[in-house]
């Protein structure tokens, strides 16, 4: 089965031509990075202008690439939330469309389940053909049912146990800012950009490698800078909003190191913070780097602890990361670090896949199309939808 | 010919399917936030109505704002998908030239007004000229005079002013001031032009795609497509952009870049009006 998949939900627009949900025919994707990097995060109307401007080169790609007509294709989706409701509309609009004009199946894709389907993508040329019945059972390099799906984005902080297609349990969410929003905002802070994630990385990454190479521990670069956890203990539940005030003093305090607090005594994690980012002003001027590993890891330390965590408890066989931030190479590190002793699957999808894609999207629609669901054309743009949690 | 016409600029949206001389279908509807609901339910109602497939379309006409951003890309996004797909002919037209249409009898200056949000108008002034065909049809010809305007109802007025002075015609008829308006707006413009000019009632500016795929025909005859690769909205506002306090770097040397972004974003196709 080939279907078209259209994303439209935020700053990227793309187009993929996907078989049977896993094998890639095309994959493109149009990213505004550029533009919203200069207003330190996506603006929304400038996000859809965007979107309108290049979605219909980029679904025309999508068919060029994969060498598609409109007769090869079997059915078209696109995403219809979450995400800004002015970039949804532009993709679900062109999506349904399609659809009537050219007298396809249509199937609107929550973008949140379409990033737990980028793990069934594969870097492989696709099998012949398969019947839809087959392509729907488990396949070699399927994700093993049940699953603990860590989903980690600009908006998403959530451990998921999933027993099978569709079928979703919350067990924890961030209470404040997601992990990928924690990113960005910090990233800000420190002037390295955004997106938060990469360069939060990349500053990491040179910290980490100059200890190694002054033959000092990595461990030892990640905790020079050492920031509070919220561990939340008895519960699946995080909170990013506390190191990130820490990180936020910290980097104040080496900024001003003379600055006094005005409303009265200030509190005691305060002064712990100022004064560490006094010591590191003293000392010259405050390495962007170093606070960079140390706030990273206080993210992966986390998200990988509490993940293991869950997988035990609920004796799951893999453990699958969706959404952007499973793009970081040392949170992936870490899983496997936490998860190999026990035997337990670790999976990711590939850095493109992380990112928001159309790809994901086809692959989802895929494996409900082969249900039987259908939308209709009056399927609105649900800006707030979550994954479908059972009660 | 087949032609459909789209146009889901404001919170009134229509929908016509028409032949050069025959209504085939027609929808104005008031569409309030929904229009990528109700838009393609419509188109689908029209062709099963008349039994017509999409794919027997000969071409498809689009209003291309100004107006609700979202809106005008609903009807933007079907129309460019609709063309692409079925490779049918694209027109686009402005969203102020369709309300002037509706009036194009009158023999003195049009000026089509939409609202703009925080007390602006969008608005622009047109000529009509009656013309006789061939077939002894007499054929209304429409021309914009000068640019597209932004901006208050009393620099509407100003602006009319030296629009007046410089009309290819002398100017023998008042101005009629026609489409959607708060009665504020009609207030002061009533008011401003002192007895000089007149405004179309509400229900008479509702706008119609039938009058739109009229438009669109003039310019299919007079050889004026539309790429819908490359086709996008009239906004004639750039998006609101404030900048954050708290989006300034503390630290690094990242801050020049995400302070100074006024002028690298005049050059930005994003923002273009």
């Amino acid at each position: 089965m080939l279907v078209l998949g259209i994303e439209s939900s935020c700053d990227e627009t793309g187009a993929a031509v996907v078989r049977d949900g896993r094998y890639l025919l095309s994959n493109v994707v149009a990213s505004q990075i550029e533009i919203h990097n200069r207003y330190g995060g996506v603006v929304p109307e400038v996000a859809s202008r965007q979107q309108i401007a290049a979605i219909i080169p980029v679904v025309e790609t999508a068919l060029a690439q994969a060498s598609c007509s409109w007769d090869d294709l079997d059915a078209i989706s696109a995403t219809y939330g979450p995400g800004l409701a002015g970039s949804l509309l532009v993709g679900l609009t062109v999506g349904k469309t399609l659809a009537l004009a050219r007298n396809k199946p249509f199937l609107g894709v929550n973008h949140l389940e379409a990033h737990l389907y980028a793990n069934w993508l594969r870097d492989e040329p696709a099998p012949a053909e398969d019947a839809v019945e087959a392509a729907l059972r488990e396949q070699p390099g399927d994700p093993l049912f049940p699953l603990i799906c860590l989903v980690i984005s600009g908006a998403h902080s959530e451990i998921v146990l999933v027993r099978e297609h569709g079928d979703y349990q919350l067990l924890g969410r961030t209470r404040d800012d997601a992990a990928g929003e924690a990113l960005d905002k910090v990233s800000r802070v420190l002037g390295l950009g955004y997106p938060g994630g990469p360069a939060i990385q990349r500053m990491a990454q040179q910290a980490e490698d100059a200890y190694v190479e002054q033959k000092k521990s990595v461990k030892k670069a990640r905790n020079v800078y050492r920031l509070p956890r919220a561990w939340l203990r008895g519960t699946y539940d995080f909170s990013f909003s506390g190191v990130k005030t820490a990180m936020l003093h910290l980097a104040e305090g080496a900024t001003d190191a003379t600055r006094t607090h005005e409303e009265g005594k200030p509190s005691t994690q305060y002064t712990r913070y100022t004064r560490m980012g006094e010591q590191a002003a003293q000392a010259g001027a405050p390495d962007v780097a170093l606070l960079a590993s140390g706030f990273q890891e206080a993210i992966v330390d986390v998200l990988a602890v509490k993940t293991r965590m869950a997988a035990q408890e609920y004796q799951v066989k893999q453990v699958i990361l969706a959404g952007g931030v499973a793009a970081n190479l040392s949170l992936r590190a870490r899983m496997r670090q936490e998860l190999q002793p026990l035997g337990i699957r670790l999976s990711y999808p590939s850095i493109d896949f992380c990112t928001d894609n159309a790809a994901m999207i086809a692959s989802a629609a895929f494996f409900h199309l082969s249900l039987g669901e259908r939308h209709g054309m009056e399927l609105d743009v649900q800006p707030g939808l979550s994954l479908p949690f059972r009660k | 010919m087949l032609l459909l016409a789209l146009d889901t600029s404001t919170r009134f949206a229509s929908v016509a399917l028409c032949s050069e001389n025959e209504l085939l279908g027609e929808y104005t509807w008031y569409a309030e936030n929904n229009h990528s609901v109700d838009l393609l339910e419509r188109i689908q109602a029209m062709t099963v109505e008349r039994q017509l497939s999409l794919q027997q379309l000969d071409a498809v006409a689009v209003a291309t704002g100004p107006g609700s951003f979202n809106g005008v890309r609903v009807a933007l996004a079907a129309a460019k998908a609709l063309a692409f797909s079925l490779q049918k002919p694209l027109v686009g037209v402005g969203t102020l030239d369709v309300i002037a249409a509706q009036q194009q009898q009158w023999r003195g200056p049009i000026c089509a007004v939409l609202e703009a949000g925080r007390t602006e108008l969008y608005a622009a002034c047109y000529l009509s000229r009656e013309q006789g065909s061939a077939e002894a049809e007499v054929v209304y010809r429409q021309q914009r005079v000068g640019e597209y305007f932004l901006g208050t109802p009393e620099h509407l007025l100003e602006h009319l002013k030296t629009q007046l002075a410089d009309w290819p015609v002398p100017v023998s008829e008042p101005v009629l001031f026609c489409g959607e308006m708060k009665p504020v707006s009609r207030q002061a413009l009533q008011q401003g032009m002192a007895g000089q000019g007149w405004i179309r009632d509400g229900l008479l500016s509702t706008r119609h795609a039938s009058v739109l795929a009229q438009l669109a025909m003039q310019r299919l005859q007079d050889g004026h497509t539309d790429d819908p690769l490359l086709l996008e909205p009239l906004y004639l506002r750039r998006p609101s952009i404030t900048k954050s306090t708290r989006k300034q770097p503390l630290l690094g040397a990242g801050s020049q870049q995400a302070i100074d972004h006024d002028t690298k974003e005049r050059e930005q196709g994003a923002l273009r009006h």
